[in-house]
């Protein structure tokens, strides 16, 4: 006779039961489930004693790999946003676990903010130290066991759901593709650090794009699957991108570590520790801080992993946001759109502080379902609209700039159905009544208003907005040069691409000597650059041809132009699709049934605010065109989906299958798979190539760090902190590594001081290649090494790095 | 499991935009099947590490940090070699290498006095011993050349030098 297999968890589970039955003298129940009484159980007892015993690791910083990163996560988020879950029963179950774990994640942040204003007042100097947040998560913890003590007594018998359900599971081809992908990309990115080749790299693009695919064609995947291949997918871009180099490396994420530094060495958070808009942004300090402190992770951990798991959550709000809006087939093509579009895996990894408001934004667009307006009463209405200016509020702290985007999606969207509204009266037709959610005036005015309070009165770093804002409208009003845009609009066909990279180079250069002149120049400098060394472009050579590269090439195929052509031919479909499917959704369509009036002005005020981006010079160069549209395919990826299936109509039957494969071809092209199996590209990115620009003027050696740490013990100190050049491109590269300050003179030839130490790194050293950040875009230019050698002593010397005096 | 290929804009079955999806005719793979896979090509992996150099070494560049070996070089006192001792016949300098090579290594030097006014280079060479993850330091020396000249300290067989003017120039 054979019996049954029962677990661990089932027979702990029973045994607890039963001794709490005892303990009551109650008859034997039917499940365990039945056990649940309002009264504490032993099961509740048996978790609350978990909680305190990991709340007590926390607190005494135990440092056990692995164990202590669980236990961290599973205190801080896992816990609470598990006891969460049930106070949300009027959130659409299927986002309910999304929405804790948000709230949870802004509760962190918002609790770490009241320790850090709190606790000093009692004589508290570090307040953001493991013992005080383990203490305070411990309250709170036990607040939400109290609270909901009848989940919490069934801990055991979900544990035993969980691990039935494992054992009973099944992975679909999809997941198990996705999670290869997974695997390989951190190998790969291993690899790359070593010096080795980009072979694995390139087998977890082909894992993504062919689990994408068939996420596409297949059927029999429930939402949690398509989910879990979504995220694992995302996860594997990033972590190809963010696992690359053994520092904090890249643009942005260097200023956003020496931030989080400076948070981490003081144990607690001030404005007046950084004067930067960075420092405001509370998801590159406090909340990474949090969540170093908890798990014991370093900095570069949280940044480079952590930041970027909560970030691969984003594509699976917006899929599951496109699912209220679209039929699947087209909500999986949305999600590629949003994962495929470049920005994703370039920049994303290397913004923290925007990929944790990105997070947020898509929250507050999932938690704004349409059925909330319309089923749920008004007390749901109000607390939809709550929740979305919430989670609206949480992006506002992280990451600002973000916010102005979401402020002008909205202001144009409300507009346009007010505007709508009122043109319907007039003509006597019957406009919609369905309440806004989103586009509620109260939503859109308290976001406003959230975001004037924290950037003025308690930040003051309303100055950055103020200033770009005064530069947009003189670059409207007043006759400006040419070079105030980003070259990014170059990929915007309708807009042109604007001056030549010698043209801002050049103004670049008279900024520089007219900043020379200010400085004192060029009786303390070296008389650079003179006429033999006036700074020239110097665009790196694209990598070489790979096999299938070379075969190309062997057939009459311009490879590096193909790709161009490529990728000229996505950014154009992507752009004229969007087009088309505003047009479709404002005018109605079969395919649009799920859309009401507010999604679409929604849509188009997502549309609207790229344009701004687009037409306002100013407001390309200090935000980047194809951040916004990053931005805006959380929003109006799906009008891009149906005007490429608007388009493909005329195809009849060949229709899914082209409009299937131009999305896929995008996402195999733009993400980076097929540039990195040809070769042939000027610019490669860091997550397929161990060379290549990028990496040669973001990337940090251990030779660089060596450099800059001889010249801590041995360089000019100032303000305690010994002082080196620094490139404008690459704003505090190496001081979130070493403990050094890089500040003025700068490296550009005619910056350069005579009696200050220079620093040059690897860029310099092994290619005489340097770059500068001038009007919205990176240029490349010859660097004049030897005649600034010329002109200094060379005093330390490694492969990557020296230090001229 | 189905793989037929599906309208992307097909009407979506059930009640709304957010109806599940069909189930499947055949069923997937069970996870447990997967990872028991999964574990036997980690244990062959293992095995083919302990018998196979070449893939250890692959295997070691795939999973953990793996440091070009180096050395850093520079002037142990700046100020004394760059005073370049005006009223001595040899121009000395003391030079610090730091290994970071994997064992002790002979890190050859040549110091090359160049005359900025032209004609043959003074050159003196040698060699100093460098242990792993610590500091040596050698002095080199050599005769000076008549007038000004630059002092360069050369690494043969390594692209890194160091260098300072003696040309009398106000620094």
């Amino acid at each position: 006779m054979t019996t049954a297999p029962v677990t661990v968890v089932e027979r702990v589970t029973a045994g607890l039961v039963r001794a709490e039955l005892r303990l009551r003298g109650a008859a034997q129940p039917r499940s365990g489930a039945t056990a649940v009484r309002s009264r504490p159980t032993a099961a509740w007892w048996a978790l609350l004693a978990l909680v305190l015993v990991g709340q007590v690791v926390v607190a005494s910083d135990v440092q056990v790999p692995v164990l202590r990163q669980a236990v961290g996560l599973l205190v801080l988020v896992l816990v609470p946003t598990w006891l969460l879950c049930p106070s949300l029963g009027w959130v659409q179950e299927r986002q309910r676990a999304l929405t804790a774990l948000g709230l949870v994640l802004l509760g962190v942040v918002a609790g770490a903010m009241l320790l850090d204003v709190g606790l000093p007042r009692v004589g508290v100097d570090e307040p953001l130290r493991a013992p005080w947040i383990a203490l305070a998560s411990t309250v709170v913890d036990v607040g939400l066991l109290v609270r909901q003590r009848a989940t919490a007594a069934t801990w055991l018998v979900s544990l035993g759901a969980a691990a039935d359900h494992l054992r009973t599971a099944r992975v679909h081809a999809a997941l198990a593709l996705s999670c290869t992908g997974l695997v390989l990309s951190v190998l790969g990115a291993v690899r790359l650090n070593n010096g080795a080749g980009a072979g694995l790299t390139v087998g977890a693009f082909a894992c993504v794009v062919v689990a994408l695919l068939a996420m596409v064609v297949m059927r029999g995947s429930s939402l949690r699957t398509d989910g879990m291949v979504v995220f694992t997918s995302a996860l594997t871009l990033l972590l190809a991108t963010s696992l690359r180099g053994w520092y904090v490396q890249g643009h942005d994420i260097q200023l956003e570590h020496v931030s989080f530094l400076l948070v981490d060495q003081a144990g607690r958070w001030s404005m007046s520790q950084f004067d930067s808009p960075y420092h405001a942004c509370l998801a590159v300090n406090v909340l990474p801080v949090v969540l170093g402190e908890v798990t014991g992770l370093s900095g570069a951990w949280v940044f480079k992993v952590l930041m970027q798991v909560l970030f691969a959550l984003v594509p699976v709000q917006c899929y599951l946001w496109f699912r209220q809006l679209l039929p699947r087939p087209m909500a999986v093509l949305a999600v590629v759109l949003v994962v495929a579009f470049p920005t994703f895996t370039t920049d994303m990894p290397y913004l923290v502080r925007q990929e944790v408001a990105f997070y947020f934004f898509t929250l507050a667009l999932l938690a704004a379902h349409p059925r909330a307006a319309t089923t749920g009463g008004r007390r749901v209405l109000w607390r939809t609209r709550a929740l979305v200016l919430v989670f609206l509020v949480a992006m506002m702290l992280s990451h600002y700039s973000t916010t102005y985007v979401v402020l002008i999606t909205t202001a144009i969207g409300g507009g346009l159905v007010v505007a709508e509204r009122l043109v319907l009266r007039r003509r006597g037709q019957e406009a919609s009544r369905k309440p806004l959610v989103l586009l509620a005036w109260p939503v859109v005015v308290g976001l406003a208003l959230a975001t004037f309070v924290w950037v003025n009165p308690v930040t003051g770093t309303g100055g950055h907005a103020g200033d770009v804002f005064r530069s947009a409208i003189a670059s409207l009003t007043e006759a400006r040069e040419a070079t105030e845009s980003s070259s990014d609009l170059g990929n915007v066909p309708f807009l042109g691409g604007g001056p030549t990279a010698q043209e801002r180079l050049d103004d670049h250069s008279a900024q520089a000597l007219e900043q020379a002149a200010a400085l004192g120049y060029p009786d303390g400098g070296l008389g650079l650059p003179d006429r033999a060394n006036a700074p020239r472009i110097d665009e790196p050579d694209p990598t070489p041809l790979t096999g299938l590269g070379r075969a190309a090439a062997d057939r009459g195929i311009d490879v590096p132009g193909a790709n161009e052509v490529l990728r000229s031919a996505f950014a154009l479909g992507l752009q004229l699709a969007l087009l088309v499917g505003a047009f479709f959704l404002v005018r109605g369509h079969r395919l649009t049934a799920a859309y009401d009036r507010e999604r679409v002005w929604l849509t188009v005020g997502g549309v609207g605010a790229l344009g701004v981006f687009a037409v306002v010079p100013g407001l390309s160069v200090d935000y980047g065109v194809l951040r916004v549209f990053q931005q805006g395919l959380m929003v109006f990826a799906p009008a891009v989906v149906l005007g490429f299936v608007m388009v493909a109509t005329p195809l009849g039957r060949w229709r899914t299958p082209v409009v299937a494969g131009f999305v896929m071809a995008s996402l195999a092209t733009l993400a980076g798979f097929v540039p990195a199996i040809t070769g042939g590209v000027d610019q490669p990115r860091p997550s397929y190539s161990a060379t290549g620009p990028y990496q040669e003027l973001y990337g940090i050696s251990p030779q660089e760090v060596a450099g800059a740490g001889w010249l801590r013990d041995r360089g000019v100190v100032e303000d305690g902190l010994p002082t080196v050049t620094r490139e404008p491109y690459s704003d505090e590269r190496l001081s979130g590594s070493v403990a050094i300050r890089e500040n003025a003179p700068y490296v550009f030839p005619s910056l350069v001081a005579r009696d200050v130490p220079t620093l040059l790194g690897q860029s310099v050293v092994q290619r005489q290649r340097a770059a500068v950040f001038a009007s919205g875009d990176l240029l490349f230019y010859r660097y004049p090494l030897g005649a600034v050698q010329a002109r200094k002593d060379l005093v330390y010397s490694n492969p990557s790095a020296v230090v001229l005096q | 499991m189905s793989v037929t290929p599906v309208d992307p804009a097909a009407p979506p079955r059930g009640p709304g935009p957010e109806a599940a999806t069909g189930t499947s005719r055949r069923q997937p793979p069970r996870l447990v099947t997967v990872l028991a896979g999964v574990g036997v090509l980690v244990a062959l992996t293992g095995l083919l590490a302990v018998v196979s150099p070449a893939v250890r070494e692959q295997l070691a560049l795939s999973v953990g940090r793996q440091d070009a070996p180096y050395v850093e070089t520079w002037f142990a006192d700046t100020v004394a070699a760059r005073s370049c001792s005006p009223d001595r016949p040899r121009y000395g300098a003391e030079v610090a290498v730091r290994s970071h090579l994997t064992a002790a290594e002979d890190v050859a030097w040549e110091l090359r006095l160049r005359p900025v006014r032209g004609g043959r280079p003074v050159v003196e060479r040698g060699s100093v011993t460098v242990l792993p993850d610590r500091v040596a330091v050698v002095a080199v020396s050599a005769r000076k050349p008549r007038g000004g000249f630059v002092a360069e300290v050369r690494f043969p067989g390594r692209d890194q030098r160091l260098l300072v003017r003696c040309t009398g120039e106000r620094r």
